[in-house]
C-alpha cells in the first residue's frame, strides 16, 4: 500500500484558482488544505504540516515570499517542498524566487498539463525522512495493555497477558476487581520472570506490597479452590 | 543458595523476642537491636540481607519515616527494608514505601505473613507456608497494566519502539504521552535487540484510525535532524 | 479468670513478656497519676502492637482502648481501662498448646 497521496497546502487569495487547483490535485488523490491569506496559511501550516505548499507570491501585496520564512521555522531542514505561483513572469519575481531556493515555479494562468507535469516531477520527492533521534519528552511513552488477573493471595497475584517480563520491576496495574477489594493503594512488584503458557501468552506473578490487615481480610473472603 | 540474614530493630523487647522465635523456627539467621545506633553498627558488622524496622521508633511520631530515609541514604537501595507498624492507613503505608521501604507488615505480626514476605523477597521457595491462591471469577479478571517504552523511530507508515519486556505479535496496545494520547495499535513485529538488551516493537500507522496523529508525526519528522549531516 | 492459650514455641520468651507487662502496670498507674496523657497514649499503642503476637489479643484490645481514651484525655475512662489492664495481667492463666 504505497502512500502516494500527499498533503498539500494551497495558498492563494484567488478563490477560483484555489478551487481549480484543489479539484485537479484531489483527482490525483492528494489531500488538500487551502488558505486565502497569510494568517490562515500560518495556522494551516502549523496544524497540518503539509508535504507540499503551493504559494501565490503575489498574495498580500507581493508578500508571499515572507511565508517561506515561516515554513522554514517549522521545517529547519527544508523537507517541505514549495512551488511558487505568480501572475507575473517578471524578472524580479523569478530572481527573488531563485534566492529563496524553492522547488518549482508556476506562472498564471496555470493549465492542467503544466500542473500535472510539475506534480509528476516533484511527487517522488515528497515526503519526509524517518525520524530517528527524538526529543526525550516525545520518545518516552507508556504502553497500556490488557490482561487477566487469574488468582490472588495475601502476598501475590498472578495475571495472564501477552507480555513476557524478565526483569524485576514495579508494575502499574489497574482493575475493577482491585478497586472493589479496595486495595488500589497497594503496589505490585514483579520478582521473577513470566512463565510461558502457550505461544504469545504468559503468566506473571506480582508480589503485593503495602497491605494492611483490613486488606488481608478482604482477600481472605475470596473463596479458595477447596473452599 | 541465597543467604537469609535478618536484622530487626524495634524498641520493644517483646516484639524482638517474638520475631526471633519465628525466624529461628523458619531457619533464618537473625539479630535484633533496640536502638538506632546499634542498628547501623550491626548493618556493617552483620551485613543482613533484609531489615525489619519498627516505624514507631523513638519518641516522635513519624520518626520512623525519617529513619527509613536515613537508612536508605546510609546503606543504599539494595537492602530490603520491611517496616512494621500498628498503623494501617493507606497514607501511612504509602509514605513508608515512598521513604524507601520495600514493604509493610501490620502489627501484631502474623507469622505466616512475615515468613511469606521474607520468602518472596529473599527468593526462598517454601511451599509449606504459602497462602493459598484464590481463583478470581472470570467476569472480574479484566485488568490493564502499563510498561514504559521509548520510540526509536517514527514515520507516517510505522513506528518502532524499544521495550525491555517481550510483547507478543498481535497484541493490542495503546500509547500514552502528551503526543499519543491513547491511540491504539496492533503489534506487527517483535525483534530481539541484543545490543540494547530488549526488544524493538513495530506498529503501523493507519490513515483512518490515526488521522489526528499524522500531522503530529509529520511535525516531529520535520524537527528531527538528519542522521548523516555533520 | 482470663485464660490464654499460648503456642508452646513461645515458652522461652513468655516470662519476659509477662514481666514487661507487670512493669507496664506500674507505669500506667504512674502516668495516670501524673496525667501524662501523651505517654499513656504511646504505651497503649506499643502494647497493642505486641500483645496479639503472643496470643494476648484481649489485652491488646484494652491497650488500644487506653491509647484512644488517652488521645481524648478522658480521665475516668482511662482509669477504668488501666484497672482492667492491671486485673488482667495479675489474674491471667496461661495454657501452652
Amino acid at each position: 500500500m504505497a502512500v502516494k497521496s500527499k498533503v498539500i497546502l494551497l495558498i492563494d487569495d484567488d478563490l477560483d484558482m484555489l478551487n481549480y487547483l484543489r479539484k485537479l490535485l484531489e483527482n490525483v488523490g492528494h489531500t488538500i488544505h487551502t488558505a486565502q491569506d497569510l494568517k490562515t496559511a500560518q495556522h494551516k501550516l502549523t496544524t497540518v504540516f503539509p508535504h507540499l505548499v503551493l504559494l501565490d507570491i503575489n498574495i498580500e501585496d507581493e508578500n508571499g515570499f515572507t511565508f517561506i520564512d515561516e515554513i522554514r521555522k517549522v521545517d529547519p531542514y527544508k523537507r517541505i517542498k514549495i512551488i511558487m505561483i505568480s501572475s507575473l513572469s517578471s524578472k524580479k519575481a523569478l530572481a527573488t524566487s531563485k534566492n529563496y531556493e524553492t522547488d518549482g515555479y508556476l506562472v498564471k494562468p496555470v493549465n492542467n498539463d503544466i500542473l500535472l507535469t510539475t506534480m509528476k516531477k516533484i511527487s517522488p520527492n515528497l515526503g519526509f525522512p524517518e525520524a530517528n533521534k527524538l526529543e526525550r519528552n516525545f520518545a518516552g511513552v507508556m504502553c497500556k495493555l490488557i490482561g487477566n488477573i487469574t488468582k490472588i493471595s495475601e502476598v501475590k497475584l498472578t495475571f495472564r497477558s501477552k507480555v513476557k517480563f524478565t526483569e524485576k520491576q514495579k508494575l502499574n496495574l489497574n482493575s475493577a476487581f482491585i478497586d472493589k477489594l479496595e486495595i488500589d493503594h497497594a503496589q505490585f512488584i514483579i520478582q521473577k520472570p513470566s512463565i510461558d503458557v502457550s505461544p504469545g501468552v504468559y503468566d506473571t506473578e506480582a508480589q503485593i506490597i503495602g497491605l494492611n490487615d483490613n486488606d488481608l481480610k478482604e482477600i481472605r473472603k475470596i473463596k479458595t479452590k477447596k473452599g | 543458595m541465597k543467604q537469609r540474614k535478618i536484622l530487626t530493630i524495634d524498641d520493644d523487647e517483646d516484639v524482638n523476642n517474638l520475631i526471633s522465635v519465628i525466624l529461628k523456627k523458619n531457619d533464618y539467621d537473625y539479630r535484633t537491636c533496640e536502638d538506632i545506633k546499634e542498628y547501623f553498627s550491626q548493618v556493617v558488622q552483620y551485613q543482613p540481607n533484609l531489615c525489619l524496622v519498627d516505624l514507631n521508633l523513638g519518641n516522635f511520631e513519624g520518626f520512623g519515616f525519617g529513619i527509613i530515609e536515613t537508612m536508605r541514604k546510609k546503606i543504599g537501595h539494595d537492602m530490603i527494608i520491611i517496616v512494621m507498624s500498628r498503623r494501617s492507613k493507606p497514607e501511612d503505608i504509602n509514605r513508608a514505601l515512598e521513604c524507601g521501604a520495600n514493604d509493610y507488615i501490620q502489627k501484631p505480626i502474623d507469622e505466616n505473613i512475615l515468613i511469606s514476605k521474607l520468602n518472596i523477597f529473599l527468593e526462598k521457595n517454601n511451599d509449606d507456608i504459602s497462602f493459598p491462591d484464590r481463583p478470581i471469577p472470570g467476569g472480574d479478571q479484566d485488568a490493564t497494566f502499563e510498561i514504559p517504552m521509548n520510540i526509536t523511530s517514527i514515520s507516517e507508515k510505522s513506528i518502532f519502539l524499544y521495550s525491555r519486556s517481550y510483547i507478543a505479535k498481535g497484541s493490542l496496545i495503546s500509547l500514552h504521552n502528551s503526543f499519543f494520547k491513547g491511540f491504539k495499535f496492533g503489534v506487527q513485529s517483535v525483534t530481539l535487540n541484543r545490543e540494547l538488551g530488549g526488544y524493538i516493537i513495530e506498529i503501523h500507522v493507519d490513515k483512518e484510525e490515526h488521522t489526528e496523529l499524522l500531522p503530529e508525526i509529520r511535525k516531529m519528522m520535520l524537527q528531527c535532524p538528519p542522521v548523516d549531516e555533520d | 479468670m482470663p485464660k490464654v492459650q499460648v503456642d508452646s514455641e513461645l515458652k522461652e520468651i513468655l516470662p519476659t513478656f509477662l514481666k514487661n507487662r507487670n512493669t507496664d502496670c506500674v507505669k500506667l498507674s504512674e502516668l495516670l497519676a501524673n496525667k501524662d496523657f501523651e505517654s499513656l497514649k504511646k504505651l497503649g499503642h506499643k502494647v497493642s502492637g505486641s500483645s496479639g503476637g503472643y496470643g494476648f489479643s484481649e489485652l491488646g484490645d484494652i491497650a488500644k482502648k487506653i491509647e484512644i481514651s488517652a488521645s481524648s484525655q478522658n480521665e475516668e475512662e482511662i482509669k477504668n481501662l488501666v484497672d482492667q489492664f492491671i486485673n488482667y495481667v495479675q489474674s491471667v492463666e496461661v495454657e501452652y498448646v
